[in-house]
């Protein structure tokens, strides 16, 4: 079985630029996160909780799914 | 990259433990172990006291800078990570401490040995927070 690595990809730098270029500070005073935590998301370097997953979709009124989504990537040189 | 208040708290707390205590431990008195220094409780009231003016004012001081921000989730979780590893430490520290107070049985050191620990314990918890802020996790 191939070794995969999960992670959690998000459109939110781009969802953020379609609403009228919504900064993070003004996104996380929405969301009631500090403005690092969504820069830490936006980099994938943080995966939220689902109540500010759907808090951050509910600001862009999309479904979650348009906002995140979760994809395996094969590790390079795994074994079996 | 800019450091932000919360950054800023945990250097000031590892710079006020590490000076008020460091001071501590390098004018100890190494020589009379055998017995407690005179006045060794008002000493470390009077330690706490200076730990918590210093802590106090270089808070004023940050939050001229920076406004403070609420905590959120990833700064919880961020704690637990470092409190972790602290719990880890404390323990493996209170074994050595135990065995140490065994074998020498001197309170001195043992007391000692133990506030170093807890000392350290705090500065190394401190300095992780830092690592997954800077980390960016």
């Amino acid at each position: 079985m191939q070794n995969a690595k999960f992670i959690i990809l998000n459109k939110i730098r781009t969802l953020r630029f379609l609403k009228e270029e919504m900064t993070q500070k003004e996104l996380a005073d929405l969301v009631g996160v500090t403005r690092q935590t969504i820069n830490a998301i936006e980099l994938n370097k943080y995966s939220p909780s689902l109540e500010v997953a759907f808090k951050i979709a509910q600001v862009f009124n999309v479904p979650i799914t348009d906002v995140f989504s979760y994809s395996a990537q094969a590790e390079a040189g795994a074994g079996p | 990259m800019s450091v932000t208040f919360k950054e800023k708290s945990l250097w000031i707390q590892i710079v006020t433990l590490s000076l008020v205590f460091g001071s501590y431990f390098l004018n100890l008195d190494y020589t009379g172990v055998d017995r407690f220094p005179p006045n060794l409780v008002v000493h470390f009231i009077g330690l706490l006291v200076l730990l918590t003016v210093l802590t106090i004012l270089g808070h004023i001081f940050a939050a001229a800078f920076n406004e403070p921000e609420n905590e959120d989730e990833r700064d919880v979780i961020i704690e637990l990570k470092a409190t972790r590893i602290k719990a880890f430490l404390l323990a493996s520290s209170i074994v050595i401490t135990m065995l140490t107070s065994l074998t020498l049985q001197n309170e001195f050191v043992t007391l000692h040995l133990l506030l170093l620990f807890l000392v350290v314990s705090e500065v190394v918890e401190k300095a992780i927070q830092l690592f997954y802020y800077r980390q960016g996790s």
